[in-house]
């Protein structure tokens, strides 16, 4: 872990995420307008720097139904800040609601999705390869022939197949919401390249001696299973873990960006991308619209991207060994 | 070889079955059904449409009329009425709900030539531009190039493919009027699609070609080569080279399945008529019968770019024996 921070891109993204994770978290409380509420003015209002319009009054606390947490985030707020709100910085929207605000809860829908595939991909993954290294022989062949077999099929087009069914006429699947099938969906595929690794690894722990000895001493395979193999290969299945949580990040955005993910008034930044693409015209050109969310996607993609290939490098056994 | 392609035609058979009855079984389990439509019809008109398509039948019935070559009705198995929903396994994928005049296979054949040229496109431009881009890196490793073109690929794919589009119509038509805002149809209309399509598979190219590149050129042959006094251009471009792309051949793959569903987004934006914005319209109008046959055909041009790569590669590096166990 401190090799892997050495470099100092490293650092600086792990510092963007903290950041970028203490705003989502802290959302209710910061003194922002909200994300939701419309303004009478039709049209996009264009950023307005801090220093010329710092903020003004004018609160009004509109969401989407909350949890219990958060609403008490947001009481919290209104007794420390009033009815005082940060100004347009990033612009408006087409309906007068404010970028920044919404930039910064629909940040809570990324990571939130992030953070449940990653869990889903997790323990599945995890479990399912280590299973199919330790078994080894035919079991070991079939289960990875499954793997093979769900790595063929175009799974996008699986998800938006699935999510088209849950938008059926008469109420989908009862008591499924589409987000939950999203997360779902993500976290069921996305264990499968973990699966392969994790297998890799065991294969090679299975010859290892310890794990010999503990069988010979009669030790059960959940057992081995359990004290041995899963803490030794715990640190490699993170490494690739955080380079899973930037592609299901990308994906949730992309769907939502297709109208297929996050039903509004909810935000994702994918959301907001579509909204700016088609909030183009030739008589305002709003590019703070468009502009600002491919910012926040990029940046936190790429902080992703460098701690997950530091991570990858650090822990890569052949990298260290080095010529 | 034969026997590496027969086995892929096994699996890709297995695959094929499993996807059509697991998307069958799926479509036919939403409430509703796929013809149920918001307001209710009348109970006569219902039963006309079900009748229709088949919809009375019992489910295995209508399983194998969809899945079979065998056209059952023409036996008189089921009766004299005709086939409707289509016989996979014979081509036939249905009639499109939506789109009522139409089949999905008119749908298909009219849109998937279009969503081909875009992807050859920007899939031809990924690779020559990222190819040489990774060239030009690795052959000054830590220069100032190389530093350059490690940060434009690290942005290229992290900027996701839509808000690259976003940001090229915001420059190059409202800030520059150089390209039209959408449609399909000429150059000009291909360049912004293309180029938004393919940055990030140029980024991953130059990347691998940069990998790639780093690791013949510090190979004990290289370095005799060096040493016997051959041209570097020559070590460069007759010998090294081979070996560098390898990593690219075979990520062509999983990039051409990429190029696939980038274009579902980059369709929709810049309003091209391909098969990636049926796609996308068909899910969100519930044409259930055009998303299966899209997924299904999309399937097919997966596996069989695959395994053309595959045969690619084997034939690129002698070392690989295609089918051998490790």
């Amino acid at each position: 872990m401190k090799a892997a921070l050495g470099s100092g891109g490293a650092r600086w993204a792990l510092g963007f995420l903290a950041l970028l994770a203490a705003l989502s978290l802290l959302a209710p409380l910061l003194p922002l307008p909200s994300p939701i509420a419309l303004s009478l003015r039709g049209e996009p209002g264009p950023p307005v720097a801090p220093w010329e319009e710092l903020g003004g009054e004018g609160f009004r606390a509109e969401y989407w139904p909350l949890g219990p947490l958060d609403r008490r985030l947001v009481e919290l707020r209104r007794s420390l800040f009033g009815a005082w709100q940060s100004g347009p910085w990033l612009g408006t929207d087409s309906k007068g609601r404010d970028l920044l605000s919404r930039l910064v809860w629909g940040s809570r829908t990324s990571l939130a999705v992030g953070l449940a595939a990653a869990l889903c991909s997790l323990v599945i993954g995890v479990l399912y390869g280590a299973l199919s290294g330790l078994a080894g022989g035919r079991v070991d062949e079939a289960m990875m022939r499954l793997v093979d077999l769900l790595y063929s099929l175009p799974f996008v087009f699986l998800v938006i197949f699935a999510l088209a069914l849950l938008e059926a006429p008469r109420g989908g699947w009862p008591g499924i919401s589409r987000e939950q099938v999203l997360y779902l969906a993500i976290g069921a595929v996305g264990w499968l390249t973990m699966a392969r690794v994790v297998r890799g690894q065991v294969l090679s722990l299975r010859e290892s001696e310890f794990v010999k000895a503990a069988r010979v001493l009669g030790s059960s395979t959940p057992r081995i299973l359990a004290t041995h193999v899963v803490p030794n290969v715990l640190p490699v299945a993170a490494a690739y873990l955080t380079l899973t949580v930037p592609s299901v990040i990308l994906l949730e955005a992309f769907l939502s960006f297709l109208g297929l993910g996050v039903e509004p008034p909810r935000v994702s930044w994918g959301l907001l991308a579509a909204d700016g693409v088609s909030a183009l015209n030739r008589i305002q050109v709003s590019w703070w619209l468009i502009v600002f969310p491919s910012a926040a996607i990029a940046a936190t993609l790429l902080a992703l991207n460098v701690l997950g290939d530091a991570l990858r490098d650090a822990l890569d056994v052949r990298g260290r060994g080095g010529v | 070889m034969s026997r590496f392609l027969l086995r892929r035609l096994a699996w890709f058979g297995v695959t094929f079955w499993a996807v059509v009855t697991v998307s069958f079984f799926m479509m036919r389990a939403v409430p509703g059904g796929p013809f149920g439509s918001d307001r209710a019809l009348p109970a006569a008109i219902e039963r006309a449409v079900r009748a229709r398509y088949h919809l009375d039948w019992p489910l295995w019935r209508q399983y194998l009329d969809y899945l079979g070559p065998l056209d059952l009705s023409e036996h008189g198995a089921f009766g004299t009425r005709e086939r409707v929903l289509g016989g996979v396994l014979a081509g036939d994928l249905g009639p499109s709900l939506k789109y009522r005049d139409f089949t999905v296979n008119d749908v298909i054949a009219q849109s998937l030539p279009v969503s081909m040229a875009l992807g050859a496109a920007a899939l031809a431009w990924a690779l020559a531009v990222g190819i040489t881009c990774g060239l030009l890196a690795a052959l000054r490793p830590g220069g100032r190039t190389d530093a350059a073109l490690r940060l434009a690929a690290s942005a290229g794919i992290a900027l996701p493919n839509f808000a690259l589009a976003g940001l090229l119509v915001l420059v190059f038509v409202y800030w520059l009027p150089i390209f039209p805002v959408a449609g399909w149809g000429s150059w000009r209309q291909l360049a912004l699609p293309a180029l938004a399509l393919g940055a990030p598979f140029a980024a991953y190219a130059a990347r691998l070609t940069r990998t790639g590149m780093l690791e013949v050129l510090s190979q004990d042959w290289i370095r005799a080569a060096r040493a016997k006094g051959m041209p570097p251009r020559t070590i460069v471009f007759r010998h090294a080279l081979r070996g560098a792309l390898l990593p690219v051949v075979s990520w062509l793959g999983p990039a051409a399945a990429g190029v696939l569903t980038g274009s579902l987004v980059i369709e929709q934006i810049f309003h091209v008529p391909g098969t990636g914005s049926h796609f996308v319209n068909s899910a969100l109008n519930r044409d259930y019968t055009l998303a299966m046959g899209v997924t299904i055909v999309y399937m097919v041009l997966v596996y069989g770019f695959n395994t053309l790569v595959d045969v690619t590669y084997a034939l690129l590096d002698p070392r690989v024996r295609l089918g051998a166990r490790s």
